[in-house]
């Protein structure tokens, strides 16, 4: 049932024209990444890293989860419109499975957005950076380990668009969901708070690995933290409210 | 008889593709036109003309004696009550809130709400947010929208759309009894030809943009009388007569003593019938068809023009 | 033209526009505010440096917040299929100006709160350079002018596309660009229009020291050339945005 539910909201997502952020956002990500470590290079001087930090840097923060925003927001808006809210609770599906799909079928097209942000990345490194050999491979493990991280992320975005109706207040609160994230992090809080957890997961801002130690604990806790937390206020929210179509 | 609303040579094309084609119709005042034709007809596209939503090709119409322009369309308008398509009605917004904005947007006050609200049955909902509201009572608050002000015309675009059979009835009659009790003219569009039957005294069929037909209710039957069917005792004789007189027939179906003659003049009939008899046919009954509106209309847009 | 505006006001009932109008502000001074927090040496210069952050901040949240404030002004009348009527209760012009009076009603409350704002972040921390007055107003007027900008901006593409999510990624993309641009050299940032907060700005960094870990900043003379062009692109995107409201077939 979960899987039909997956297959229905692919076919939703890919129908729309707004995956075409899927391409704009991590583009423009790299083409400012590479021009800001081609004018830096006197202070940028970790080769491969530092041009990671400016590639993953803006991503983290801001943009991806406002992108998350888009999608969920875009996702949930069409049950909202056209009393298809009677409809989804109406059919043999747990609610819960609803919100599931939605999930997978964000987290799926997120990780797709970070494999390209990683090749685009290992292209401008070769091609504009003129770095010898390959990326480090502890930077595909940044980049796993940013995807976990995001997670929490797509899961609270999602909540907020299935709560609020209104398609533009939920990016909104992406958005400042990301500064709150970037206020954390200055804070030293970044393993604390989901949105802050992919910025830290990519290593997005430093040159040593900031999980290192005891990080890689308190880290993964915190993503599996956020990420029960947000599937069960989802759940809570879709057994109590009555269907207001 | 004064014209409320006149058309006159009225066209509509999207890039190429003609919607309505030298329209010209005439409301006369104190009437309720029902304006008929099957979908993509141009029904719609003509009452948005009308109501200056949609720039005619060519043509001008005229409202309540003043040809329409831009500058006097709003304060024509004003005077009108109108619904097209679906209901209006901000989903945020309480019925009552609705109607106040409506009301300043016409200078009304706001005393006519509780009017308007009471005659379509919404006093009790009337501080319930629309969004909350069924599609009967979006549609009963579309109404009261027009309602307000007591308009001189009303244009309702398929008023009786998701109301309930109860609902169906009332605004029948609130309708068909708006020229006497306020004076006003209705132009009402419906697919539901046995409401409209029972609602209009002028009717405009409409059919691939063209205008087949206008006049009133009773203009439209007689162009379009029935058949006859007689009982006969003796149908083989019965049979033998007629196809003498010229006149094909065969006894109906289900009732093999009763003969199916085409529309013949009253004449005809009476002369018929006295052959009949002259012959020991025995006539024992005679009914007269009148096709409902319904028939009328699918015969007049199936199968080109009937009437003239 | 009063009119429409006061039926305006009245759509607005219920709808939290002009709470979200209050809170845009509050988030941009918590968040240059908090993220400044300057230490006391730093208050000598803490006006600068907050002069310097606002820009930037607004370049990365306003695209957004305008989108929003410009879709959500249309959508209540494409949601309840209201448009059609109000078409024949007041002329499209009368429609346009009201939805266009409220839409600069709510960006100059957004300006003049974050304007506030500053103000008050400067009582509130102590900051002991002095208060530059006319820097205060240079900085109304530009934020003002590319506020204007971008919501015409929105509120055409929301007209375009008959539903928010147009506007709204175009606010995504242009908040993204916006802020990079803002990094970039300056003939790079005068092909942004959405990015133009920075390049209007007339507070720069002077001098990075390394070592000590701070930064002095300096002024740049006012961008008035700059300054005119964006109100000739906010009569452009309001005449533009009429046009489509005068044009549009029902």
């Amino acid at each position: 049932m979960l899987k039909r539910c997956i297959q229905a909201e692919n076919r939703k997502l890919h129908a729309s024209p707004i995956w075409g952020l899927f391409f704009a956002l991590p583009l423009i990500s790299a083409i400012y990444g590479t021009f800001n470590y081609l004018q830096n290079l006197e202070i940028l001087k970790d080769g491969w890293y530092s041009l990671w930090t400016q590639h993953t840097l803006f991503y983290s923060m801001f943009f991806f989860p406002a992108m998350v925003a888009a999608y969920a927001a875009y996702l949930w808006r069409l049950e909202h419109l056209g009393h298809n809210w009677n409809l989804i609770m109406a059919s043999p599906v747990r609610p819960i499975d609803l919100f599931l799909a939605k999930f997978v079928v964000v987290a799926k097209l997120a990780l797709l957005t970070h494999l390209f942000v990683f090749l685009l990345y290992a292209f401008c490194g070769k091609v504009f950076a003129h770095f010898p050999g390959f990326p480090p491979t502890i930077l595909l493990a940044f980049l796993l380990r940013g995807a976990v991280g995001a997670l929490a992320v797509i899961a609270a975005q999602l909540v907020l668009a299935m709560v609020i109706r209104s398609f533009a207040i939920p990016i909104f609160l992406g958005l400042v969901g990301g500064i709150t994230g970037l206020l954390a992090g200055s804070k030293g809080l970044s393993l604390f708070w989901p949105y802050a957890l992919m910025q830290a997961g990519m290593n997005a801002n430093k040159s040593n690995d900031v999980l290192s130690g005891g990080g890689y604990i308190l880290f993964f806790f915190s993503c599996i933290f956020w990420l029960v937390t947000m599937v069960l206020v989802a759940g809570m929210f879709l057994k109590k409210r009555d269907v207001k179509a | 008889m004064i014209s409320v609303i006149e058309t006159h040579d009225l066209c509509k094309s999207y890039n190429g593709r003609i919607v309505v084609e030298h329209l010209n119709l005439s409301v006369p005042q104190g009437c309720v036109y029902g304006f008929l034709g099957p979908n993509g007809a141009g029904k719609s596209t003509s009452m948005k003309i009308l109501l200056g939503l949609v720039h005619p090709t060519s043509g001008s119409v005229k409202l309540l004696g003043q040809t329409m322009n831009e500058e006097n369309r709003i304060a024509l308008l004003r005077k009108t009550g109108s619904l097209i398509e679906s209901p209006s009605g901000y989903l945020h917004l309480t019925a009552r809130e609705n109607l106040k904005i409506i009301a300043d947007l016409k200078d009304i006050d706001h005393k006519d709400i509780d009017r308007v609200l009471e005659i379509v049955h919404l006093t009790a909902d009337a501080n319930r947010k629309v969004g909350q509201y069924s599609l009967g009572m979006k549609q009963r608050l579309g109404i009261a929208m027009a309602l307000l002000g007591n308009p001189r015309l009303l244009i309702l675009d398929e008023p009786t759309n998701g109301l309930d059979p109860a609902g169906i009835q009332e605004m029948r009659g609130l309708i068909a009894s708006m020229p006497e009790s306020t004076g006003a003219t209705v132009l009402i569009s419906s697919h539901l030809l046995g409401e409209m039957e029972q609602m209009v005294t002028q009717l405009g069929i409409l059919d691939h943009g063209k205008m087949i037909f206008e006049g009133s209710l009773q203009e439209l039957r007689k162009h379009s009388r029935g058949g006859i069917q007689i009982r006969v005792l003796d149908v083989k004789k019965g049979i033998d007569i007629l196809n003498r007189q010229g006149i094909l027939t065969q006894p109906m179906t289900h009732h093999l003593d009763i003969l199916q003659l085409p529309s013949i003049s009253d004449e005809k009939l009476a002369e018929l019938v006295r052959t009949l008899s002259e012959n020991n046919v025995g006539v024992v009954g005679l009914t007269s068809e009148t096709k409902s509106l319904e028939e009328i209309f699918l015969s007049l847009t199936q199968n080109g023009r009937e009437v003239a | 033209m009063a009119g429409a505006f006061c039926v305006e006001l009245q759509k607005a009932h219920r709808r939290h526009d002009l709470l979200f109008c209050l809170l845009v502000p509050l988030i941009v001074m918590l968040w240059t505010g908090s993220l400044l927090s300057p230490g006391p040496d730093e208050l000598a210069n803490a006006y600068s440096a907050l002069f310097y952050s606002i820009p930037v901040a607004n370049v990365l949240i306003f695209p957004i917040v305008m989108a929003v404030l410009a879709s959500r002004l249309w959508d209540m009348e494409v949601k309840g299929s209201t448009w059609k009527l109000l078409y024949t209760l007041q002329s499209r012009r009368s429609l346009f100006l009201g939805k266009a009076l409220f839409g600069i009603m709510e960006v100059l409350l957004v300006t003049f709160l974050e304007m506030g704002g500053v103000f008050l972040t400067g009582k509130i921390y102590g900051y002991t350079e002095a208060f530059p007055i006319s820097q205060l107003f240079y900085l109304t007027g530009c934020t003002l002018a590319v506020e204007l900008m971008l919501f015409f901006g929105a509120f055409l593409l929301m007209l375009l596309a008959g539903n928010p999510l147009l506007a709204l990624c175009a606010g995504i993309i242009a908040s993204l660009t916006g802020l990079f641009s803002a990094f970039m050299p300056k003939v790079v940032s005068y092909f942004v229009p959405w990015g133009y907060f920075v390049p209007l700005g007339t507070y720069e960094v002077a001098n990075w020291d390394q070592a000590a870990h701070t930064v002095t900043y300096g002024t740049r003379p006012y961008n008035w050339g700059l300054l005119v062009f964006t109100v000739v692109l906010v009569m452009l995107l309001f005449y533009a945005a009429w046009r489509r409201v005068q044009k549009q077939e029902v």
